[in-house]
């Protein structure tokens, strides 16, 4: 047996594999998948539920003792309206991230597209347009490349890549911040 | 293996293509028949699903997912005794016509002798072929490096020598 046999095998192998697993196999294994997938994060939420309802507990017993104290120590607030809008925001940003895990906003959402990028942002010199074009066009294609193979890391990785070559085009400072900038939120009715 | 265990049911989707027709292959190579070796390959891929959130990234997860198919054929051979080598049955099917008759009698020789090789060097074979190394090989069959190596040297020489009569 020669190296040529060997390779001959190896390439008999791994080139012309047996019988593939059936279709009702395949159907069986992957809703055994999504039924685990599932209960996990039943699972998981309910902890979390649990220890939302604990530590809500703790917070809210925390926060009357110290609003009571403030009441006794502190004058009244002047500016209610600058207090109510800092609420508005934050809530409007736990809408859009309770919906998705960080994983989850990647294989979830579709990326802002070059066109949507370019158009959103200002250019001083029309060379810096195009530079930055081929640069957004080249770096999106490895990104959702890497999106779709489950790559999230090194999608993470050369987005800041991206971020750093092109800074004129001012992207947010993470992966999943740069796709829910185009998510809208399902209108409340 | 990380998202899937953290709830992405798309990761697993994507694992799943990624290694189902090699596992099976693998798997398909030392059994007797293609039921058993459809079941073997559901078995499998049912305890990596229920055994993701035990799966730690210390070693590649092919190795890992090798290693628990690997376990599900030594049970099997275990309980109902070793079944028969089906290299060539599954091998010698699909050449197509168009090769030259010479190469054809050459490639059934060889894997007709890949059938009669002791189980771990055939294994050990197979998992060479599909590309892992003598530690994931090691790994993969509960056994020392050295032990992989000789092995595979064992099922070159005997393939080698039986090629050559």
């Amino acid at each position: 047996m020669n190296q040529k046999h060997l390779e001959t095998l190896n390439s008999i192998i791994s080139k012309r594999p047996a019988t593939a697993p059936d279709s009702e196999i395949d159907q069986a294994i992957l809703q055994a998948a999504k039924q685990h997938a599932a209960q996990r994060r039943n699972s998981v939420f309910s902890t979390s539920v649990n220890f939302v309802g604990h530590a809500g507990a703790a917070l809210i017993v925390t926060t009357v003792f110290f609003t009571a104290l403030a009441k006794i120590i502190l004058p009244a607030p002047s500016n209610i309206a600058h207090g109510l809008d800092g609420i508005t925001n934050s809530n409007k940003l736990s809408a859009a991230t309770q919906a998705y895990s960080p994983d989850q906003v990647l294989l979830e959402l579709s990326l802002p597209s070059v066109t949507d990028i370019i158009r959103s942002t200002e250019f001083m010199r029309e060379d810096q347009r195009s530079a930055a074009t081929m640069e957004l066009i080249s770096a999106l294609a490895d990104i959702n490349n890497l999106l779709d193979q489950g790559e999230l890391d090194l999608a993470r990785t050369r987005y800041l890549e991206l971020r750093e070559r092109c800074y004129v085009c001012q992207l947010p400072n993470s992966l999943e911040a740069f796709a829910l900038s185009r998510y809208k939120p399902p209108k409340s009715s | 293996m990380r998202l899937y265990a953290s709830g992405s049911t798309r990761a697993f989707e994507v694992l799943y293509s990624r290694h189902k027709q090699k596992l099976h292959s693998f798997i398909r190579h030392q059994c007797g028949d293609d039921s058993l070796a459809q079941e073997l390959t559901q078995d499998t891929w049912m305890a990596v699903i229920k055994q993701a959130v035990n799966y730690s990234a210390k070693a590649k997860f092919t190795t890992w997912l090798y290693r628990i198919a690997y376990n599900r054929l030594v049970d099997h051979w275990r309980k109902f005794g070793p079944s028969a080598n089906v290299v060539t049955e599954q091998l010698q099917e699909p050449f197509a016509d168009n090769e030259p008759c010479s190469d054809h009698i050459e490639y059934h020789q060889i894997l007709e002798q890949l059938e009669e090789l002791p189980r771990e060097q055939l294994t050990a074979l197979l998992l060479s072929i599909a590309g892992f190394s003598r530690n994931d090989i090691a790994n993969i069959t509960n056994s020392k490096p050295e032990t992989v190596k000789s092995r595979l040297r064992y099922a070159r020489n005997q393939l080698k020598a039986q090629i050559e009569v």
